[in-house]
């Protein structure tokens, strides 16, 4: 479903993404998969 | 999927976009999810950044957070190659493997070997145009492990007693007179390097390959499918079905699709409208309710809202009441029930199912799996990363301009093989060919009572797929079985 409205062309593969600055409880250093979600 | 990589460090967090900490607190505890479950900042500053704003989205970084997909749809076999991939130990040394056979220059090969491999849609239009294009000594050979094609659109027509079981479908041995070598054997392994194909009944090598292999049902997916519901997809699960309405008094009608994605996105659709129909006709309509339950936000969601919102207001005038954002979470045989994550159980006394789908056994286990569950190629040759082999139809997956998939229907099987006939044929005697496949694609929508509706456009438009859909009329659904009568006479 579509949450937000506006063009928005997500991360692209192959480009860097610095997660530090958003306070995940998880380390980024070996490997994460973020999983976005949101209920109706 | 994490635990098997979670040795190696891999970890999962997910992330609720504008979400309060207690909403993700009952998430966490829905799903019994192991992994962090945390809510974005006010502003969806993590959302916005890394998603096309839609949801679900799943972002895989490596450990030099890196990007490695970034995608809408989720497959376990996808996800799973990626991450493998991402965790792969280089080589000691530098080692440059070549190709064990590289694909000859064009124009080059006096008697070319072109391999289809699927008697679908894809494979039956795209070995008549090489056939008639390309003169013996090249030689165009069709694999497929059935030995019958099945013109799938017309297993609606059979639930409502209008075709007869195999009246649709035609031995692919008949296309051998028109110099098609057809082979009946199952596919168990690609060796891309060596250019051969592994069959049940032996290897055949190939210079020019093309997979048809199409999206494979995957019923084991969801226990009790089999037990508790009846398959729309199968012949088999048509025949029960029909049989099943004869004898239906009245009661609660689900159709339901499990999961995402499956083939002819306006099927189960089609299903809803004759079944009701069927159910006016045997005058048990007021004793009947039509219920259709999926995961979609909408009907079609790849095309535009207002086509999908057409859909509904029909389902609407015809008081089939309709469940999107369903989760489904599991089949209770024993009650017949269906159980969603957040609806609870529902009682049904006769439930269609639309099974999982997913890439053939031989895909999967293939280098061309991509994230996406399926084969990725070049949108518009259709040609993957090996040079020479190209993937059509069902077992592809195209991203469009608003990142959504091509939808997995025939109509684009048909013009994708077209054009990839074409290209092939032409490098083939050393000339070069224009033709790629332009995203055009058209659907009818059987609504019952002997009238048809009918959507058509260009799924490659940017931004979003420029689609328009005709009202119901008998015209439409003549022409639809004007269509069957002549494909089926014009390939084989």
């Amino acid at each position: 479903m579509k949450v937000l409205d506006g063009q928005f062309k997500g991360a692209e593969p192959g480009s860097k993404v610095d997660v530090s600055g958003y306070g995940l409880p998880v380390k980024a250093d070996r490997g994460l998969l973020i999983v976005f979600w949101k209920t109706r | 999927m994490y635990d098997r990589f979670a040795d190696d460090g891999f970890e999962v967090v997910y992330v609720g976009a504008f979400e309060t900490e207690e909403a993700c607190q009952v998430w966490k505890e829905e799903y019994d999810l192991p992994f962090p479950v945390v809510p974005d900042d006010e502003d969806g500053t993590i959302f916005e950044t890394l998603t096309n704003g839609w949801v679900p989205w799943s972002v895989l970084l490596d450990p030099e957070q890196k990007v490695v997909f970034s995608e809408n749809e989720f497959s376990e076999a996808g996800f799973s190659k990626a991450i493998e991939t991402m965790y792969a130990k280089p080589a000691t040394e530098a080692i440059t493997v070549a190709p064990k056979k590289q694909l000859a220059p064009p124009g080059t090969l006096d008697a070319a070997k072109i391999v289809i491999l699927g008697g679908g849609t894809g494979g039956i239009v795209s070995a008549n145009y090489l056939r008639k294009k390309l003169k013996k000594p090249h030689s165009v050979t069709l694999i497929n492990k059935s030995p019958k094609y099945l013109y799938e659109s017309s297993l609606l027509w059979q639930v409502v007693g209008k075709r007869s079981p195999g009246s649709f479908s035609r031995p692919l041995e008949q296309m051998s007179k028109k110099g098609i070598d057809v082979r009946e054997a199952a596919v168990e392994r690609i060796d891309l390097s060596g250019r051969v194909v592994i069959t049940s009944d032996g290897e055949v090598d190939y210079d020019y390959l093309i997979i048809a292999l199409g999206a494979e049902l995957a019923p084991e997916m969801v226990p009790g499918f089999d037990e508790m519901a009846l398959n729309l997809y199968t012949p088999e699960g048509c025949t029960r079905i029909h049989d099943a309405m004869n004898e239906f008094e009245g009661g609660t009608i689900g159709i339901l699709i499990t999961m995402m994605p499956f083939k002819c996105p306006a099927a189960p659709y089609e299903a809803a409208f004759l079944l009701e129909a069927m159910c006016r006709a045997k005058g048990i309509r007021n004793k009947t309710e039509i219920h259709l339950f999926t995961p979609e936000h909408i009907p079609m969601p790849v095309a535009p809202e207002k086509l999908g919102n057409a859909v509904v207001k029909m389902l609407e005038q015809r008081g089939i009441k309709y469940h999107p954002f369903y989760t489904f979470k599991e089949l209770r045989p024993d009650t017949k029930e269906i159980v969603s994550s957040t609806k609870g159980a529902t009682k049904i006394d006769l439930l269609i199912g639309i099974p999982p789908h997913q890439a053939p056994d031989v895909i999967r286990s293939s280098p061309l799996l991509g994230v996406s569950g399926f084969i990725h190629t070049n949108r518009d040759t259709l040609e993957t990363e090996y040079p020479g082999v190209y993937a059509i139809g069902d077992v592809t997956t195209i991203k469009l301009a608003n990142d959504k998939a091509l939808p997995k229907a025939g109509v684009f099987a048909h013009s994708q093989a077209e054009s990839v006939a074409k290209r092939i044929a032409a490098e083939v005697v050393g000339k070069t060919s224009n033709a790629t496949f332009k995203g055009k694609g058209y659907c009818w929508i059987e609504m019952g009572d002997g009238k048809a509706s009918f959507a058509g456009g260009n799924f490659y438009a940017d931004p979003a797929p420029s689609i328009r859909i005709l009202p119901p009329l008998r015209v439409l659904h003549w022409g639809k079985v004007a269509f069957e009568k002549w494909w089926l006479r014009h390939w084989f």
